[in-house]
């Protein structure tokens, strides 16, 4: 192999940023140089920060959030109301639904869907905890809000078939036309969907 | 920038980037085709929809560098019951698997196209029991494994040649996935062909071979080294499985499959494409534990 044109510290550096999704060499090589150029004590933060995220950042016990508390700050809200539970595949759904700031119970993140393309079972899922949340909970509804994509229905579905038995009442996010979007532009099966899910007004 | 039109059944459709879709698409004149759908994870884009798996659509692609894109997608046949329900799915991404790990890119087959256009239209159309969804698979099976030239041998000895006729009297006969099929007495006995006999004992799942100690053969993906079983066959399943392998859709259907004809050539197909393959399909935990 040709020797680097780099200082070694320097093409480390390079190295590391290149194992960051969807950064390139040439990505990596333009952050690298970036970073030469900030003051040491933004280096030293940046360094920290990345550091103290990966070692007090873990799940939540209970709910399967990314926490820095036992339990997250969500499940140990005494405001939450306790019998609405719901389910995302990732915690970055958790956080957008979140921020649409309408959902007031809580949560049960999955940590994935289901993808038998992708060998991807029930296994690898967050089920037994789910079903045991449930069966010791309090729970009046679960709200199934997984993707609206294969994945996602195929896991909502086997969901439901798990939770079914435990007689509590099983929702599904409504799917169809997007907001500020034209119907024009729909494709047909949203708008088959959108269809289906009308309501009276 | 050349353009061009795919006409063809979403195999699969994985996730790309940070919004984007690679499809694979199984068109009857090109063969297989990998196209990325730009943006097509994005709530608003009009992609989304139409880039879902099993669905049967109309695409325009643009050439790309090293992948092409697709520019616009019309739904010709949504298939969206594939997808709404849990056998369905399950069956429908055990079929796309198995086409997609056989067929290569760009080698067209119209037959393997129309063979599964077929499949996708009876499980649409059939109630979603166990026992349908089974048929449609084994047919399938068996006419896949024709059509790509990995046919089990059913009418002679795999190891020698013999026609059945001439070995086989009226008892069960045995199945050897090392062997390709159907195998006489004496080559059974000749060669260390596939080790232990025996239809597998109920609970265990055909397909894992059951003498691999060291080698985890319920991980998908993996190649099994070690011999597959012997899988005993009756005569009505042999029957059942030589008509399945040469009917069209329309004599396939008509064919009454009893449970233990599909209990039998289940094993053996199941051992017979593990071993073909060289791993063991990863949709099919998925499919046993929803068919339970
Ligand atoms: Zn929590
Ligand atoms: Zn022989």
């Amino acid at each position: 192999m040709a020797k680097s044109q780099y200082p070694e510290a320097l093409a480390r550096l390079i190295q590391e940023f290149t194992r960051l999704p969807g950064i390139g060499p040439k990505s990596a090589q333009r952050l690298a140089f970036h970073v030469l150029r900030m003051e040491e004590r933004d280096v030293l933060a940046l360094a920290t920060a990345l550091a103290d995220a990966k070692r007090r950042i873990g799940r939540c016990s209970v709910c399967y959030n990314l926490a820095d508390t036992q339990p997250c700050h969500i499940c140990g809200d005494p405001q939450r109301d306790r019998t609405v539970l719901c389910v995302v595949e990732e915690a970055n759904d958790l956080i957008a639904m979140e921020k649409a700031r309408t959902f007031g119970g809580l949560y049960h993140v999955l940590e994935g869907a289901l993808s038998p393309l992708e060998g991807v079972g029930p296994e690898a899922l967050r089920l037994p905890e789910l079903v045991k949340r449930v069966k010791g909970g309090e729970f009046r509804e679960v709200i199934l809000a997984t993707n609206p994509t294969v994945e996602g229905e195929a896991t909502a579905m086997y969901i439901a078939r798990l939770l079914r038995p435990l007689g509590v009442r099983l929702t599904r996010i409504a799917r169809g036309v997007p907001v500020g979007g034209d119907l024009e532009y729909a494709d047909e099966v949203t708008l088959a969907r959108a269809l289906e899910g009308r309501r009276d007004v | 920038m050349v353009n061009y039109k795919v006409d063809g059944l979403v195999l699969k459709a994985r996730p790309f980037g940070e919004a984007d879709r690679i499809l694979t698409i199984l068109d009857p004149r090109l063969g297989k085709v990998e196209a990325v759908a730009k943006g097509a994870r994005r709530v608003k884009s009009s992609l989304r929809g139409a880039c879902q798996p099993f669905s049967h659509n109309q695409f325009f692609l643009w050439q790309g560098r090293s992948l092409d894109g697709i520019s616009q997608c019309e739904v010709v046949e949504s298939f969206s019951c594939l997808r709404d329900d849990l056998p369905r799915m399950a069956a429908a991404s055990y079929v796309a698997e198995f086409v997609d790990d056989v067929v290569r890119e760009r080698d067209p087959s119209p037959e393997t196209y129309e063979l599964v256009l077929d499949t996708f239209r009876w499980l649409a159309e059939a109630e979603p029991t166990k026992a349908n969804v089974t048929h449609i698979l084994r047919a399938f099976d068996l006419r896949f494994l024709a059509l790509a030239g990995f046919a089990p041998s059913l009418d002679a000895c795999a190891g020698c040649g013999q026609p059945l006729a001439a070995w086989a009297g009226t008892g069960q006969v045995a199945f050897s996935a090392a062997a390709g099929g159907v195998i006489c007495p004496a080559c059974r006995a000749g060669t260390a062909l596939g080790g232990e006999e025996g239809t597998a004992p109920a609970g265990e799942t055909p397909g894992n071979w059951p003498d691999t100690s060291r080698l985890d053969a319920a991980q998908p993906g993996l190649p099994c080294r070690a011999g597959p079983p012997v899988i005993l066959l009756s005569p009505g399943t042999l029957a059942s499985m030589r008509h399945l392998a040469q009917a069209d859709s329309a004599r396939a259907r008509v064919l009454r499959l009893t449970p233990r004809a599909a209990q039998e050539m289940g094993q053996a197909l199941r051992a017979h494409i593990t071993y073909c393959l060289d791993r063991r399909l990863k949709s099919l935990d998925f499919l046993d534990s929803v068919l339970g």
